[in-house]
């Protein structure tokens, strides 16, 4: 790696990697490059951001995520302070307008933020001067885990540029698939979504991705199989009759991937559902990257954190970008 | 008694009578005594001069949310007639869809009594009519006694905000309503297609991760009721046409023959979802803003008289509602002080419309429509009286809103066209900047 | 990038700059004890350079030692003034320096603030019996109580120069100038960060 961040200006928030640059992506991923072996020290910290104060405000629960991130804060010598929507005023009712004029009056340096709305985050970082890391927000976006994902396609095959990657499951309610279907396109990836059509949401070919019915056909053509999580309130919303059904028609076994290249990775954000949409003989299997996927995620939260915290605010508003 | 009112050297566009030219109007006794070229009128007469300014039938808007009883932070009868006043209009229909509900006369006769009483102490604005609802506390089982509402004043009945979406339900009311000769306005749309939708389904819904309406959420409603009316003869209305589909539909009824009518919102004339990119509280309505395609369908069936009506469907709703996550703020948009400036705008100066073709669209159609008083003119009826200057430019600024709600997606718009007097029952009810 | 800086004296050539790297790597032989577990870390983006030829060398000189290189990034004190964000680069040391000889190489010593961060940097790797510091220039100006073991050179630099060293890896060849910053004011960031 040799351009390692130099310059790199991200603006003052992270909410989607549609509002980011092919550059300012590989950019990203290149300053995780350096931030890997930090985890790796006898004593995993080093000073960068000492004295800078990080809220981890997760409005829906998360805990991958948010341990995640809190190393990732905690080995920058960040100071931390987690707000979760159990036992906070989010509970009783307070406003997000509300949430976020109080931590602006507190001046702390950076807010992490899980929502269940879609939006929350953009609508956070528009109004608080702090620096906003998106970490989910409803249906639209998760930046940081299309990053790590990145991270650990190019970590195998070298580079993103022409690798197939076809996302299997729930696309309609899935912020880590349309984060993906950005970044990877913008990293110059041809994508694919594959599930039930009944998860398949409305005009997503227009944001450039093929659409396959049947899974077989995904895995045949791919070399990256992301697999999504499927959410077991989709059963009751009856977008699929049955997880033995989902597993039936569209998990992914060893059997089905017979057919697959033989240099073919399986991504999953986690948690899994071992036998509904992934079988544990393919999650544990010589395919799977789910654990470097785990370890990347530290180490590309770092860098946001990092690049995030050294972005100069007069430059924050120019290279915020609008959502469109 | 107020004095004769003389307005002179106007150009007088009144579509009902055939009327586009320079003439004098004279108002006497709240009503139209002449409109002819050089009135000298009684020497006790205001006389004001028009010229260069457009003299038309006061604006109707059948499609309005006032939130009163229940919500008066966000409106009241008294603000909204106000508001109505400063847009240009001398008549608007009250939504019952207020807490609690005008499910009874009591409740409707208490808007139109509310809308008298600050009219007779000179704060009035315009004339509100109450739509009453058309079942018990709008949940859409029980009809309400129809008869009683229509006595204390009740213009049509509605469950809007909420669909009427049990079909026998509506059959009944189509039939019952003949009998009173009054519409039934419908707010069409499937709520189990809808499901939990927050904007237009389709690409920009899918990229934003926000849940999605289908245009057949609103098609399906209208199919089925434009069969219901066909079957019972009666008159449905469809409310803020937002869909291609629809105004297919709507066609195809009204070649047949049947009782169906319809009304588009100026906001689905100027905008598409595109407005809701950035998470825009403030472009999230029900129905959604739609696509182009549908923009353009839309446009076409007004121009081609299929949709007969421009209505707002203001929705006044308070700044802290809508200053929030996308999901959880509330559906709506105020219109009634921008409606002309933005039809002007988006029909006229664009040669869609003539300016009698939009007065006609904003007044004498829905007061045809709808058999009500108003959209004309010709001596001897009341003098409800628009008066605007359809060139002059300005921006939008929610800020001199006389609603009180400002939630408008047209904030910082340059627009043309602006109201300087509106006169109901020949009283001027609102004076705007030269 | 702006106009390249006016090269104003080149104070060591190439065979000159590869004495004077000998001449440290001789002096290190001579001072660490021969039975020392020697650490050469190397301060990046030249020290790192600098670390591996004198390690050449002492390998003829004494048995074994291990070379590392440090990327004091994360340990600078002036994150947050910086114009530029800096690149962040890996550091690698191979084996622990739980008791170790380290011998920290650089290029240049100025300020000594890179020292400041290197040392608190190694400390996160071990504990080192002793920690010595090395570089090819030292140009006086400090401002922490930090001063070389051993130095190549002592160069004196007038206000508005800067001492460039320059590396196969990076320049192509072996060389130390003194540069004129004044005519070139934002010059490349690689000159004097010292």
């Amino acid at each position: 790696m040799t351009d390692n961040g130099e310059g790199l200006r991200l603006g003052k928030d992270l909410v989607g990697l549609k509002d980011l640059s092919r550059e300012q992506i590989l950019g990203i991923l290149d300053t995780a490059e350096p931030f890997k072996e930090i985890s790796e020290r006898p004593i995993k910290k080093v000073p960068i951001l000492r004295g800078q104060t990080i809220v981890n405000l997760f409005m829906e629960p998360s805990t991958r995520t948010r341990i995640s991130f809190e190393f990732a804060e905690k080995r920058l010598s960040a100071d931390t302070v987690n707000i979760s929507s159990s036992g906070s005023s989010v509970q009783k009712g307070e406003s997000l307008v509300d949430t976020a004029r109080n931590l602006e009056a507190m001046r702390i340096h950076m807010v992490v933020v899980r929502h269940g709305s879609s939006g929350a985050a953009r609508f956070l970082a528009d109004r608080i001067p702090s620096n906003v890391i998106n970490a989910g927000d409803g249906q639209h976006a998760h930046p940081t885990q299309a990053l790590l994902d990145l991270l650990t396609i190019r970590d195998r095959f070298g580079d993103i540029e022409g690798r197939r990657v076809c996302i299997v499951g729930d696309i309609q309610h899935s912020r880590v698939a349309r984060s993906n279907i950005w970044g990877l396109l913008k990293c110059g990836a041809e994508v694919a979504v594959c599930g039930p059509k009944t998860l398949i949401p409305a005009g997503i070919e227009d944001l450039g991705v093929q659409v396959f019915g049947r899974v077989e056909e995904g895995i045949e053509w791919c070399d990256v199989l992301y697999v999504l999580r499927l959410q077991l309130e989709r059963m009751q919303g009856g977008y699929v009759p049955s997880l033995r059904e989902y597993n039936r028609v569209f998990g992914i076994s060893s059997s089905r991937l017979q057919q697959a290249a033989s240099d073919m990775i399986v991504l999953h954000p986690g948690p899994i559902n071992r036998g509904v949409e992934i079988d544990s003989a393919v999650a544990n299997g010589p395919r799977s990257v789910i654990l470097p996927q785990v370890t990347n995620g530290v180490a590309v939260r770092m860098a946001v954190l990092y690049l995030l915290a050294g972005g100069q605010p007069e430059f924050a508003e120019s290279a915020k970008g609008e959502d469109k | 008694m107020t004095r004769p009112l003389l307005l002179t050297g106007g150009r007088v566009i009144d579509p009902s009578t055939n009327t586009d030219a320079e003439l004098d109007l004279l108002v006497v006794d709240e009503r139209v005594m002449a409109v002819e070229q050089g009135i000298s009128g009684p020497d006790d007469a205001v006389r004001i001069s028009v010229e260069g300014l457009v003299v038309a039938p006061g604006l109707i808007d059948v499609h309005v949310h006032f939130r009163e009883p229940g919500g008066e932070h966000k409106e009241t009868i008294r603000t909204g007639a106000k508001a109505a006043a400063a847009g240009g209009f001398t008549t608007v229909w009250a939504m019952p869809n207020t807490d609690p509900p005008l499910d009874d006369p009591a409740a409707v006769g208490y808007v139109r009594e509310e809308a008298r009483r600050w009219a007779r102490k000179g704060e009035g604005g315009a004339r509100v009519s109450p739509v009453g609802a058309a079942s018990k506390g709008l949940a859409g089982e029980q009809m309400t006694e129809i008869g009683g509402l229509v006595e204390a004043g009740a213009v049509a009945v509605t469950d809007d905000g909420y669909p009427i979406a049990d079909p026998l339900l509506m059959r009944r009311l189509l039939e019952y309503t003949q009998r009173f000769d009054i519409p039934v306005l419908q707010h069409a749309e499937d709520m189990a297609l809808t499901a939990a939708g927050v904007m237009n389904e389709g690409a920009v819904a899918t990229e934003l991760g926000l849940r999605g309406i289908p245009n057949v959420s609103e098609a399906a409603v209208v199919a089925r009721d434009m069969f219901l009316a066909e079957l019972t003869g009666g008159h449905v209305h469809i409310q803020h046409i937002s869909t291609r589909e629809a105004v297919g539909l709507i066609a195809r009824g009204r070649e047949r023959g049947v009782r169906i009518t319809a009304e588009v919102t100026p906001h689905h004339i100027a905008l598409t979802e595109e407005a809701v990119r950035g998470y825009r509280t403030e472009a999230k309505m029900n129905p959604p803003l739609r696509t182009e395609q549908d923009r353009l369908a839309i446009r076409q069936g007004l121009i081609d008289g299929v949709i007969g009506i421009i209505a707002t469907d203001h929705a006044p709703h308070h700044y802290e509602e809508k200053e929030r996550e996308f999901d959880d703020a509330p559906f709506g948009i105020v219109g009634l002080e921008t409606a002309l400036s933005v039809c002007v705008t988006e029909l006229v100066s664009t040669g869609d419309l003539t300016l009698s073709q939009l007065i006609d669209r904003m007044s004498c159609a829905p007061a045809r429509t709808m058999g009500i008083d108003g959209g004309t003119l010709q001596p001897g009826s009341p003098a409800d009286i628009v008066v605007f200057d359809p060139d002059v430019k300005w921006s939008v600024d929610p800020g001199q809103f006389h609603s009180k709600s400002q939630n408008t997606p047209f904030v910082g718009k340059e627009v043309r066209g602006r109201v300087r007097w509106t006169i109901v029952a020949g009283e001027i009810r609102y004076e705007g900047e030269a | 990038m702006p106009t390249d800086p006016i090269i104003t004296q080149t104070l060591f050539d190439e065979s000159a700059t590869k004495n004077l790297l000998l001449e440290l790597a001789q002096q290190i032989g001579q001072t660490v004890p021969p039975a020392a577990h020697l650490v050469l870390v190397g301060i990046r983006r030249r020290g790192d350079s600098i670390a591996e030829s004198i390690g050449e060398h002492l390998r003829g000189i004494r048995g074994t030692l291990a070379i590392g290189s440090l990327d004091i990034t994360l340990y600078r004190d002036d994150f947050g003034q910086i114009d530029s964000l800096p690149r962040v680069g890996t550091t690698v040391i191979e084996s622990s320096i739980d008791g170790a000889h380290v011998v920290v190489v650089d290029d240049v010593l100025y300020t000594g603030r890179t020292i400041r961060a290197a040392l608190n940097e190694l400390a996160d790797f071990g504990r080192a019996t002793k920690i010595e510091l090395c570089v090819l220039i030292d140009r006086g100006g400090r401002q922490l109580p930090i001063q070389p073991d051993y130095a190549g050179h002592f160069a004196e630099v007038a206000p508005g120069q800067e001492i460039s060293v320059r590396v196969p890896t990076i320049d192509g060849a072996w060389g130390v100038d003194l540069v004129d910053r004044s005519a070139a004011l934002a010059g490349s960031s690689e000159v004097g960060e010292e």
